[in-house]
């Protein structure tokens, strides 16, 4: 088997507030073979942005803190490395495309200062030949007239530019992973269709892996081959994207999926809901962190928390539901330790 | 056929972006041009398009936030000039929408203080209790401030607040779009469920194609200040007739894997056209798959097919 392009095992993300540690993400586990679109989705707070700047070594050190886990790249450990390590990588290795392309860009400073800086830093070309291979990959991008816009600021140019721009930036290193953080989510539906559709042309063309993280499960749906769904910060459901959308077997999958209003529906009737708020992650959960909005909860599901199950090749889900023996097992487990 | 419970003729808004040297206007901008629509009582009419296409301006101009610059709001066959206790607002982003200094009892019971109602305090309190348990929150959420609840939360606020004064008509300007997609769900059940019981009117306000269609019995489609569409939801939705609403339709990416062979998609090439320098005859010839000359020349005209609309060359 060959290495995956990311691998994140046990990663455990925290943060310092005055009110205490929010623990925003807590044991995800995810590997992104070559090639491949992975997608993450989930609500607002469950973690998504908060894992993708952990593997970009982004959070901040100032009131943040990795608590376990491991981040490698290509085998190679992400965590626990120097500023100047992460910044030979960041940008090179691993690149990251924004959510909002207005404050994304550096307002101050030309689109072609922005597109060459990287490529003069990390791949030692001249000035004459980064603006070259600028040019040339806003052509790609199917951007209109490419050698003009290199000398214009940021704010010329319109919402789905912007995002071309962003996206030629991060890709000109020619990096083997692309981290896409809501990559549509400011621009219009008819503007989002023309970044997907380019996102899904550079996968062919230059084989890049991808995570793609989104709250419109629709994206993820036309997107990714496979899909981790998060909630209050781990992963409930993971599988082929398939698998996960028409045989979702987590209790937050499954109202989520049943809460969307579909196209094809004709009848009128209410939606369904999923009752109550997400969790307030100062307080580390006990038991599942579903279980007080879950019409499936049990007495157990309050006090232990599940652990990942495989139900058949490549789906993974973490409910009690999915596993019988999985109190039991855990029971035995905490005894043990004791 | 009812009587309609607002009619709207001809509605334009112009804003004045620059003034010249002995003031006055010199760049406008069209915000909205010439619109015609009307909503019935007790009906749901969804209004949709991109951002920058003057929807949201529209329903301003309903409740009268803005003054039209020409045309005529018609509340229940009169003209509608100011701001009225019958037409009120929900606004989309229920974490600036509420004044963070006011308690949740106090923002509510504002509007029964400027329009007169429920006289005495203890009265309006009363009314506020009652507010609070039809948008499902507890009376003693009236002594806390706005930033102690969710989005969600704080969205059910913001209906008790343009449910306080009784209104008859509701302009939902994109009321979900702030809210995660389960939280969604509860509010416009919640909507609904208050449509049902007090018999109110909704102008609703989204970009989210599949959520418009859910909610809505009338939609009716912008782009660049006019509607180039509308008709009842299931027709329009089935068989779009205008090529910018179909190309809105194909660009939904839809929850169901594998399943994108089903549709065609139909692509736009281009970006929106700046307002201030529209294009000439039809604005969407820019960016249409269909354009004729004709289309680069003329604007088209609003043809009517049986109780639908189309603006468009080819029709």
């Amino acid at each position: 088997m060959n290495i995956p392009v990311i691998n994140v095992e046990n990663l455990a993300v925290g943060f310092r507030t005055y009110r205490g540690t929010v623990h925003a993400v807590r044991d995800v586990s995810f590997t992104l073979n070559k090639g491949e679109i992975f997608g993450i989705v989930g609500e607002s707070g469950c973690g998504k942005s908060v894992t993708a700047n952990a593997i970009m070594g982004l959070l901040p050190a100032r009131n943040s803190f990795v608590a376990s886990g491991k981040i490698e790249l290509e085998g190679f450990s992400l965590l626990g490395r120097t500023k100047s390590e992460m910044e030979a990588i960041r940008g090179n290795e691993i690149s990251m495309i924004f959510q909002d392309p207005m404050t994304s860009l550096n307002p101050v400073l030309t689109i072609g200062t922005q597109l060459t800086e990287g490529l003069i830093r990390h791949k030692q070309v001249s000035r004459n030949e980064a603006t070259k291979l600028a040019i040339e990959m806003l052509e790609k991008l199917g951007m209109p007239f490419p050698d003009k816009r290199m000398h214009t600021y940021a704010h010329a140019l319109s919402g789905g530019l912007r995002q071309r721009v962003v996206i030629a930036m991060a890709l000109l290193c020619n990096p083997k992973v692309l981290l896409a953080d809501e990559p549509t989510t400011a621009l219009d539906v008819t503007i989002q269709a023309q970044i997907l559709e380019l996102l899904k042309e550079i996968r062919e063309k230059f084989t890049t892996s991808m995570v793609l993280i989104s709250h419109d499960l629709g994206i993820i749906a036309e997107m990714c081959d496979r899909v981790a769904v998060m909630y209050a910060g781990q992963i409930v459901e993971q599988g082929l994207t398939a698998d996960v959308f028409y045989h979702p077997q987590h209790p937050y999958t499954q109202g989520l999926l049943a809460s969307l209003p579909r196209l094809t529906d004709d009848k009128r009737q209410e939606l369904n809901v999923i009752h109550g708020q997400p969790p307030d992650l100062l307080k580390y959960p006990e038991g599942c962190a579903f279980s007080p909005r879950c019409k499936y909860a049990m007495k157990g599901c309050q006090i232990f928390a599940p652990v990942a199950s495989t139900l058949h090749q490549n789906h993974y889900v973490c409910c009690h539901l999915c596993q019988q023996n999985n109190i039991q097992t855990e029971g035995m487990r905490r005894e043990a330790s004791r | 056929m009812t009587e309609p419970i607002i009619e709207v003729k001809d509605l334009t808004k112009h804003f004045v972006i620059e003034h010249n040297f002995w003031g006055k206007p010199s760049v406008v901008l069209p915000a909205v041009r010439k619109v015609n629509f009307s909503l019935q009582p007790g009906e749901t009419v969804g209004l949709v398009g991109e951002s920058g296409c003057g929807k949201s301006t529209i329903g301003r101009m309903l409740v009268g936030l803005y003054h039209p610059t020409a045309g005529k709001i018609y509340y229940q066959g009169q003209a509608k000039k100011h701001i009225t206790k019958q037409v009120q607002m929900v606004f989309q982003d229920p974490y600036a929408s509420l004044n963070p200094r006011m308690t949740v009892g106090a923002i509510i019971e504002e509007p029964m203080i400027i329009h007169g109602l429920q006289g005495k305090l203890a009265a309006r309190q009363q009314r506020v209790h009652e507010l609070l348990y039809m948008v499902g929150l507890k009376p003693e959420h009236a002594n806390r401030f706005p930033h102690e609840f969710s989005g969600g939360q704080r969205q059910r606020v913001g209906i008790a607040r343009a449910l306080a004064a009784q209104p008859q008509v509701i302009v939902c300007d994109e009321p979900i779009s702030a809210l995660d997609v389960s939280i969604q769900a509860q509010i416009v059940n919640l909507l609904s469920k208050l449509q049902k019981e007090l018999g109110l009117t909704y102008l609703f306000i989204a970009h989210d194609l599949a959520m418009i269609k859910y909610i809505s019995k009338e939609v009716l489609v912008m782009y660049m200040g006019s509607i180039v569409e509308s008709g009842p939801a299931e027709q329009l939705y089935q068989q779009p007739l205008h090529p910018y609403t179909q190309a809105l339709l194909s660009a939904i990416p839809i929850p169901a894997p594998n399943q994108s062979f089903v549709k065609t998609r139909v692509h736009l090439q281009g970006e929106v056209p700046n307002p201030l320098a529209l294009p000439r005859g039809c604005s969407f010839s820019t960016r249409c798959p269909l354009a004729k000359t004709i289309c680069h020349e003329e604007s088209p005209n609003m043809i009517t097919k049986g109780n639908r609309t189309v603006t468009c060359h080819l029709y």
